[in-house]
């Protein structure tokens, strides 16, 4: 039992001295609940009390918000809260006496600060005052400054906190002990007199670093002052942040070993650079690794954060704040705001050409030759004709010139498109339509239902009753739940006037823009008053609105270019071509040297040095140039060009396939960006979204059970079940005009129970219709709508209202339902909110007849526990209960303080020895075809990780549900701790019991960790013993995410097959990406569709949209896009594998096909034409068009997918061999011409070994080398790649006759001297002779090893290949027949809704209409007036329990092996639904009535129930 | 799953129904379904050859069993050819030759040397001159020309190209031809004689028809103007350096003087090797009944003009008969036949790989596919 809480201030200074034990304990409970040293005060003194009161009725109604969302940040977060009514002395002295006192071991030290401001939001965290003190500014003249004195001490101080009081003793006693002396108290001096302000502190931004650092420094002796602008402006977190930042900075940095303290240094370089400031050598920051430290057990997500936050929000200095005036542009102009158009675009008609070309000379590449160029330019170097540079440079340009031109067209084209948008504003008192772009800051706009946003606003007033508006966020944060934006009452009163409104000249202020979703300050004044903006007040989609400030969408920044893995690796191929280059350059100079040393000195005879030249060492030099000319050939200049091609080219495939066409809302696959397609093929870890990524987020009411029967199932005549499909019969509500036509259910049983007037039943539904926090909404009679707060409590209530149990309206005191026809209104005593604790909620009402009933719902576990064994002795007990409780309550929904923990207990009170009516199956479907998409995935050696925002049984329920854990698995563990070290252990047990091994110094890992610095270690691959999952909340995660734990979680996670995060934030996402980009050599891809995936969408190498819902935040920053999960196997295993495979051919052939050319001596056009003309068709061809296998076939044997991952294909290795293999050709090619002209003649006798019949001989043997080298390479010959081959090979024979035919020599005699070269050649008999001879030794050797590779040491692949092509001779395997398999654990769950309901706010009434319009009158209601008759009262205590059911379909390959029987045995299973209990997770109190109740709740047919008869 | 539902395999366009659904709007329902086109949906009709012991031994058969017959004709055709060759440049004290070693461009020098052929020339022989250590292929020896000046154009007649640098001009005049090419032109004269019983009876030569076609007729040309002097066409230009007399005086023949001198157009054509034979001479069979050169005692007469001891070279006279594969070249007979039996060789040691470790991987694809 809770102790009636202290009456007066002696009791509660006794209490907070801790001399009242009892009371102290339970407070402490409920303290360290909710790990918020929150001090609560009940005081009937009468000085303190108005203080008091004032103080918690703030705390009650905003900071206990405010206490939770630092909670659930763990923050331990010291508020210090003020009023100006506790001046009085006497308030001083309770104060002071109650701050003097020791703390007692039950609630030793934090602080409550009540501060001076007049402003009632006058809250200020504790960090910067630490701070302050820290800064030499002592407590003493703090508190006299502010006038005010400590208040009580509650809980356990953080360890921060003892550095910061020992730091506070040190002033005085040169004591730097960290530790607090608990004899001896905070001494709180009283000064009256107010210090001098050093300066005006007025303009001074309390965001300014600057100041801080001053502060720090010692320069600011007094810095208090600023304390008050601080309380009117609300403390935000990043100031917190700041704070924290030099607490760090003063107390802690002693502790850090040396190296760590350099890396911090580089990170104070950085902030100090920017700041411009003189900062000493201590002065250091970090990012992260500080937590751990000196916070004790402070999460360190925040700090983690740190750097980065410093750093943007000193990059926003420049607007540090907003100023603006309502209606009133010629003032908000003047602050030069951005306007609201968005701008992605690069270029504009007269800078694309710059631009365009300055961004494509940075590429190597182009660069290089462009330098070539210049070098030919100068004569004694340029070795090749002009053209043989510029030809393939211009058209490299060009083509990358188009391409950049034609994206940057189509986005000023969805600018353009954006910007026009129409939207109203309120122009000199007239609504006017505008678009987008033309809207101003300042401006008043009016929304409609439905409209986007236009850009940040201000909700003035709204045409709901108080203002408020309903908003749908899914665009920002991908929960499509309502949310309530409420306007402030001063504009609320505007409403809909247009005259009031353009009168309305607020003036706000406000942060600049930024990118947090969740907060926002500012002030608005109003004729002189001023009022406290925060993000309730802001919003994204609403009614009348009143733009403040900056554009529409809020994360349109640049977007970062993401590089493919074979991008890095061809960058640096093209570095290592460089230098190979630059040595073949040096070595043939060298040569040169020595040659013209040796002979070219006395061959001068005839040949002269050129001019100039003196030494055979310079003409060397020279020749070192001439050869970078001439070799230029080796670094593949449209490389690049050809790679976006191919990408281009598999991306539009992409965009092409049916298969991941998505026809319910139309919606193709798109590949966004063009430039990742092969790294689709190396995926190993996929991080996924739950919500609307693996399920559909939308909530069918599936079954129910009522009394004991199941219903929901359909049976044919022999009793067998029918699988519900697109044909199955629905039930028919048309006797039912309120019914909800999309609301599909298939077991007429249910409605002939309904119609039977079965009473469980009707009560099963009344309690659905009743029991919810849904808001009702009747624009048109009969039309109803309902908005609900969680999906699922929307399905159940559709589902009471289509079987006669209409849910029509709600005031705060009445439920308007029909009931089968009939109008009845029950009178709403009190709502029993839901929350995540309680898991469940609970309505008390008065039925019309009188009766008092309270129907509760929540999660089974929950609900099992609080049922009554016997109900028949219940009833007088409950009503004198009930009615004992509906006072207390009462009296504890008035109090003022500690409000939500009396409800709480009081719910309990009054939530128990309920009955049972009936359960549901409610069914967040999952998206079709997850579970066999992640069981393919599985097999294709991919992670997949879940990391959803979910709470941690809905996580795991997902999880079971599609088959990413199940009950085969050897152990699935759960890191749920809630310190370091807690985190540290449950890890450090997983992997041992994973793998013993990997703790023993000898193994590789950990030895590889001694040697490398932890900087760069790239954690390997681990083999568990088994089949592991882990799952992690993001409250451990933060710790796991922590320095030392980084490395822990990497290995354990890596071992699991699945792992699970739930609960995490946005941030954790990316940092979980981040976590394992870092640590592993992995491609990720993250998948999700809504906008707290963003970052990691981002953050991962590809990140995955699911478009087609509403938001679309994440598919904009998304790379692909596409409406369903199960598109991604085939994105990943079929285009993924494809476009690798593509790239990894394409890329092989060509640098095999430029070194097999660069070796050997040609004539300069063919040079030219080489790789733009004669080779670049056949090997696009191949890029574009090859496949291995099928797309069936991939899917079919996911194993083909693990090549990529280990990057099999394309290699320094592969690139390697590519060299050796083409410098053999290049040998062959000129040492076979060569033996075959040397000292021999032609056929008429005439010479043959001239250098022109020479260089044609080779250049036709390494055509038709290559020609023949892409045929073995293509695996997939269609009609365009034999035209391709065949016609390059045509079009060189074409273009060299030409080019050596009289005619051309003839107009240009200096450009084709080869004249007749071909004619006299090709008809020579050993010329071909040789060619033949060239071929079979270039191709001979490379089929030879190819295929004993495939004989000796066969790839995985290999060995499908073969399979697949012995399968082909028999007939096409029949596509993979789909069966059902029901793995219907009982994963529970009043899972879906994860916030806090609406109940508050409906008992308060704000939000009802002030009269329904069709509630309480009209045909339906012949009853109306019933409910005022006053019945017995007949305390019904019912309960439903909701537990999630799940079905999954699975695919089976027919011709596996294996496969056959698990489908047999599963589906004799089909008629029973198993219920294990996890193995992992026992039911909390598993009592026997828990059991036999489970037992009872199971759907077995053959069972008799034992349900509790009503009495 | 649910691509069935998707309209594929069926083929043939899709039923719009599952559009029309989503799309939901109404009016024109413009569905954003890709289209069904093999080329789009990756499913054009194709061959997938695979290398298996199928394909791949039977080649490694049939390129052997090719190859060898034919290198063994081509070796035979080449060892079937008579040549005869012998180096004049005189380095040994012995040869007569000697004396000329140190020739200079302006001190003709001639010597003879005796040889005696074992067997007859029964065809058409040709008489070649051979370099050694001349780098004709050297990259800036190779561009020194300027080919519209030998094509005939007027201006570049008189305003050589710079590539032609140092040869361009001499004396403030254009040199015709230009170049280091031109001016290095090959100049010794050889003569041949039978030696019947003390009598010399020289050999015909026939200096015509030795350069390409091509070359002759379209690529080289004497400048053009009125008349057909020479001396007039090529007037206001100077003789390479090297040479001791100008272009037009190359020949009397004016069909073979100028630019169009075959010996001229020969020596243009660069060789691609430091050691390359050009042809100088045919030697034409007079009639059925008697071998060209019977085997016997011959002399060459030298007019040793051209210095080659300076940098190492050597100079050759070759006498050689050719067959349909041209001159004398075991190299690609030998090549044929080596590349032959390494083909077949292989072929058997594939063949006993693939035998012993073949059925292995076929076990293994079980085991996997089962995995």
């Amino acid at each position: 039992m809770v102790p009636d809480l202290p009456s007066d201030t002696e009791t509660f200074c006794r209490i907070s001295k801790g001399e009242v034990p009892e009371v102290a304990a339970t407070w402490e409970v409920s303290l360290r609940k909710k790990e918020v040293t929150l001090m609560r005060i009940d005081s009937q003194d009468a000085v303190l009390k108005p203080a008091l009161l004032e103080s918690t009725a703030a705390l009650n109604s905003r900071t206990l918000g405010l206490f939770q969302k630092s909670a659930s940040r763990e923050l331990r977060e010291i508020k210090a809260l003020g009023t100006d009514r506790t001046k009085t002395p006497q308030t001083d002295k309770v104060v002071k006496e109650c701050c003097t006192v020791p703390r007692s071991t039950h609630s030793p030290g934090n602080f409550a600060f009540p501060l001076a401001p007049s402003s009632r939001s006058s809250w200020i965290s504790v960090p910067p005052v630490l701070g302050l003190w820290k800064a030499g500014c002592s407590l003493a003249s703090l508190t006299s400054q502010l006038g005010r004195s400590l208040v009580c001490l509650v809980g356990e101080p953080s360890r921060e906190l003892k550095t910061t009081c020992s730091s506070l003793h040190g002033a005085g006693n040169k004591t730097t002990k960290p530790s607090v002396r608990r004899d001896k108290p905070l001494q709180v001096e009283h000064k009256t007199e107010r210090p001098e302000v050093p300066w005006s502190w007025t303009k001074i931004k309390f965001w300014d670093v600057s100041i801080w650092i001053k502060i720090w420094k010692k320069e600011i002796e007094r810095s208090f002052p600023f304390m008050t602008a601080w309380s009117e402006m609300q403390l935000e977190e990043r100031d917190e942040q700041i704070a924290d930042l030099f607490i760090m900075l003063q107390g802690n940095e002693h502790k850090y070993s040396k190296p760590r303290r350099e890396v911090f240094c580089g990170e104070k370089k950085k902030f100090s650079e920017r700041q411009d400031m003189v900062v000493n050598e201590e002065f250091c920051l970090s990012r992260g690794r500080v937590g751990e430290k000196c916070r004790g057990t402070r999460p360190t997500q925040l700090a983690q954060s740190f750097g980065a936050e410093v750093s943007n929000f000193l990059e926003r200095r420049g607007e540090e704040e907003r100023q603006l005036q309502a209606n009133n542009r010629d003032f908000n102009l003047q602050f030069e705001y951005a306007n609201n158009s968005i701008k992605t675009s690069k270029y504009n008609f007269f800078t694309f050409l710059p631009l365009n070309l300055f961004e494509q000379f940075q590429r190597i590449a182009n660069a290089y030759f462009l330098f070539l160029l210049i070098l030919q330019l100068i004569p004694q170097i340029s070795s090749l004709a002009w053209f043989t540079t510029v030809v393939p440079l211009v058209l490299v340009l060009a083509v990358s010139g188009v391409k950049d031109a034609i994206d940057d067209f189509n986005r000023h084209k969805s600018d353009k498109h954006v910007n026009n948008r129409p939207v109203q504003v309120l122009i000199n008192g007239m609504l006017k339509e505008q678009k987008w772009m033309n809207v101003q800051v300042g401006d008043i706009i009016k929304l409609e239902n439905n409209n986007f946003v236009t850009a940040d606003l201000l909700l003035l007033s709204s045409s709901e009753p108080h203002s408020l508006t309903y908003i749908e966020t899914a665009e920002l944060d991908g929960e499509t739940n309502l949310k309530v934006k409420q306007a402030l009452t001063v504009t609320a009163e505007l409403g809909e006037d247009l005259q009031k409104l353009t009168e309305f000249n607020g003036e706000v202020r406000c942060e600049a823009p930024n990118n947090k979703l969740d907060k926002f300050t500012g002030t608005l004044t109003l004729r002189g008053e001023k009022y406290a903006l925060d993000n309730e007040k802001m919003l994204l989609r609403g009614c009348t609105i009143r733009n403040t400030e900056w554009c529409f969408g809020l994360n349109s920044g640049k977007t970062t270019f993401k590089r493919t893995s074979i991008d890095r690796l061809m960058n640096v191929l093209v570095l290592v071509i460089f230098a190979f280059l630059a040595l073949m350059c040096l070595i043939l100079a060298i040569g040169n040297g020595i040659w013209e040393h040796d002979k070219g000195y006395y061959f001068q005879v005839y040949l002269p040095w050129a001019e100039g030249v003196n030494s055979a060492s310079y003409s060397g030099f020279l020749m070192f140039w001439s050869y970078v000319i001439i070799l230029n050939t080796v670094v593949p200049i449209s490389l690049y060009v050809s790679v976006e091609i191919i990408r281009l080219g598999n991306s539009f495939y992409i965009d092409w396939d049916r298969k991941m066409y998505y026809p319910l809302n139309d919606t193709p696959a798109q590949a966004r960006t063009t430039t990742l397609n092969e790294e689709l093929g190396q995926i190993k870890y996929i991080f996924s979204d739950k919500t609307g990524t693996l399920t559909q987020n939308i909530m069918c009411f599936n079954k129910c059970s009522i009394n004991g029967k199941s219903y929901g199932d359909v049976y044919d005549m022999s009793g067998q079940r029918i699988e519900i499909n697109e044909n199955t019969e629905k039930v028919d509500f048309s006797y039912n005009p309120l019914a909800d036509p999309k609301f599909a259910f298939y077991d007429h049983s249910l409605v002939e129970a309904v119609k039977l007037n079965d009473v469980p039943t009707h009560r099963f539904f009344r309690l659905l219709s009743l029991c919810h926090t849904v808001m009702p909404e009747e624009k048109k009679e009969g039309n109803l709508v309902y908005q609900a707060q969680s999906p699922d409590e929307g399905a159940l209530v559709t589902a009471a209202r289509n079987f006669g149990f209409v849910f029509r309206a709600r005031t705060p005191e009445t439920i308007t339902v029909v009931e089968m026809g009939e109008t009845k209104i029950y009178k709403l005593l009190a709502i029993l909110d839901f929350n995540n604790v309680r898991k469940r909620m609970s309505v008390i009402v008065r039925s019309p007849e009188g009766d008092l009933t309270l129907y509760c719902k929540g999660a089974d576990t929950i609900l099992y526990e609080l049922l009554h064994p016997s109900c028949n002795s219940l009833k007088e007990e409950t009503t004198e209960h009930l009615n004992d409780w509906i006072r207390r309550h009462h009296e504890a929904s008035t109090a003022l303080e500690g409000r939500e923990d009396k409800l709480s207990e009081l719910y309990e009170e009054i939530e128990k020895d309920l009955m049972l009516l009936g359960a549901t199956a409610i069914e967040d479907k999952l998206q079709d075809g997850v579970p066999q998409t992640i069981e393919t995935l599985a097999k294709a050696n991919i992670k997949i990780w879940v990391l959803t925002g979910d709470k941690q049984e809905t996580a795991m329920n997902i999880g079971y549900s599609c088959n990413l854990l199940n009950d085969d698995m050897a152990d699935v563990f759960i890191i749920e701790g809630s310190t370091s070290d807690d985190v540290l252990n449950e890890l450090r047990n997983a992997r041992k019991k994973m793998k013993p091994d990997s703790f023993l110094d000898s193994d590789e890992i950990n030895i590889q960790f001694e040697k490398s610095s932890k900087k760069q270690i790239i954690v390997p691959d681990e083999q568990a013993n088994g089949v592991y999952g882990l799952v992690i909340t993001g409250h451990s995660l933060a710790y796991a995410l922590e320095g030392n734990l980084e490395l822990e979680l990497v290995r354990t996670a890596c071992m699991c097959k699945v792992v699970i995060c739930c609960r995490v934030t946005p941030l954790q996402k990316a940092q979980v990406v981040e976590l394992v980009k870092k640590y592993k050599k992995a491609v990720t891809l993250a998948i999700g569709d809504g906008a707290n995936d963003v970052s990691m969408i981002k953050t991962a190498h590809i990140g995955v949209g699911i478009s087609g819902q509403e938001g679309m935040q994440a598919v904009l920053s998304s790379d692909f896009s596409f409406a369903q999960f199960r598109y991604l196997q085939r994105l990943l295993l079929v285009h993924g594998r494809w476009s690798y495979i593509r790239m990894c051919k394409f890329l092989k052939y060509f640098f095999y096909k430029n070194f097999a050319f660069t070796l050997t001596v040609y004539d300069e056009w063919f040079i030219t034409l080489y790789n733009l003309v004669y080779t670049s068709l056949p090997v696009l061809g191949m890029s574009l068009f090859d496949q291995d296998v099928d797309d069936r076939w991939s899917m079919l044997f996911p194993q083909l997918y693990v090549p990529g991952q280990q990057n099999l294909y394309f290699n320094k290795v592969v690139f390697v061999k590519c060299m050796l293999q083409g410098i053999y050709s290049s040998l062959i090619l000129f040492f076979i011409p060569y033996g075959a002209m040397y000292n021999t003649m032609r056929s008429d006798g005439k010479a043959i070994a001239d250098y022109q019949s020479f260089a044609l001989m080779a250049q036709t043997c390494l055509l038709i080398v290559v020609s023949v080298q892409i045929g073995l390479d293509t695996s997939y010959w269609t009609v365009v790649n034999q035209f391709f081959i065949w016609g390059s090979l045509s079009v060189y024979f074409a273009i060299t006759f030409t080019m050596y035919s009289d005619g051309m020599y003839l107009i240009f005699t200096a450009s084709f001297p080869f004249i007749g070269t071909a004619r006299n050649t090709l008809s020579q008999p050993n010329v071909w002779l040789a060619i033949f001879l060239s071929i079979a030794l270039c191709v001979l050797p490379v089929v030879g090893f190819r295929f004993l590779k495939a004989q000796l040491k066969p790839t995985p692949s290999d060995k499908v290949l073969l399979k697949i092509k012995e399968a082909k001779k028999r007939p096409p395997p029949p596509s993979p027949k789909r069966r059902l398999r029901r793995t219907s654990t009982r994963r529970s769950g009043y899972a879906f809704s994860h916030q806090h309901g609406f109940g508050a706010l409906i008992m308060s009434g704000r939000n009802m209409r002030p009269k329904s319009p069709f509630a309480t009158t009209g045909t339906f209601s012949p009853n109306s007036d019933k409910y005022k008759h006053k019945g017995l009262c007949v305390p019904l205590l019912g309960k439903v329990a909701r537990v999630s059911w799940s079905m999954e379909l699975y695919g089976i390959p027919e011709d596996l092996p294996g496969t056959r029987e698990n489908v047999l045995w599963e589906a004799s299973l089909l008629p029973e639904i198993r219920w294990p209990v996890p193995k992992h997770h026992p039911p909390k109190s598993a009592s026997r009535k828990c059991c036999k109740l489970k037992e009872t709740l199971s759907w077995s047919r053959d069972q008799e129930l034992t349900l509790i008869s009503l009495p | 799953m649910a691509e069935e539902a998707d309209g594929h395999p069926s083929g043939g366009v899709g039923v719009p129904g599952g559009g029309a659904v989503g799309g939901g709007g109404g009016g024109a329902v413009k569905t954003r379904k890709p289209d069904n086109t093999a080329f789009k949906q990756q499913r054009l009709p194709a061959w997938q050859p695979i290398l298996t012991a199928g394909t791949v031994l039977p080649a490694f058969f049939i390129i052997g069993l090719i190859f060898i017959p034919i290198g063994i004709g081509i070796f035979v055709t080449s060892n079937n050819i008579r040549e005869y060759e012998i180096d004049y440049t005189g380095t040994e004290p012995s040869s007569p030759c000697n004396k000329c070693l140190n020739v200079s461009w302006d001190s003709p020098c001639t010597c003879t040397i005796n040889f005696t052929l074992e067997h007859s020339f029964e065809s058409n022989v040709f008489m070649y001159y051979g370099l050694s250590n001349f780098y004709q292929n050297h990259r800036r020896y190779v561009k020194s020309r300027d080919d519209s000046q030998l094509n005939g154009d007027n201006s570049s007649l008189l305003n050589p190209s710079k590539e032609c640098e140092p040869y361009r001009t001499n004396e403030d005049k254009p040199i015709a031809p230009c170049g280091a090419i031109a001016n290095s032109m090959f100049n010794d004269t050889l003569e041949l004689f039978r030696i019947d019983n003390d009598t010399r009876t020289p050999i015909p030569l026939i200096k015509k028809g030795i350069a390409w076609w091509t070359d002759k007729n379209v690529k080289f040309r004497n400048p053009t103007g009125d008349g057909n002097n020479l001396t007039a066409l090529f007037q206001g230009t100077t003789k390479p350096v090297n040479w001791p007399k100008p272009v037009y005086m190359l020949d009397t023949e004016p069909d073979n003087n100028g630019f169009i001198n075959e010996d001229f157009i020969v020596w243009m054509r660069t060789a691609a090797l430091p050691t390359f034979r050009k042809l100088y001479r045919l030697i034409e069979r007079k009639n059925n009944f008697q071998p060209t050169l019977q085997a016997g005692k011959y002399s060459l007469d030298i007019a040793y003009n051209y210095p080659v001891h300076s940098f190492d070279g050597r100079k050759r006279m070759i006498l050689s008969t050719i067959s349909w594969m041209g001159g004398k070249n075991p190299f690609l007979g030998i090549a044929y036949i080596t590349v032959g039996s390494i083909c077949f060789f292989l072929g058997v040691v594939l063949l006993f790989i693939h035998h012993k470790y073949g059925n292995r991987n076929t076990k293994a694809v079980g085991r996997y596919y089962e995995g």
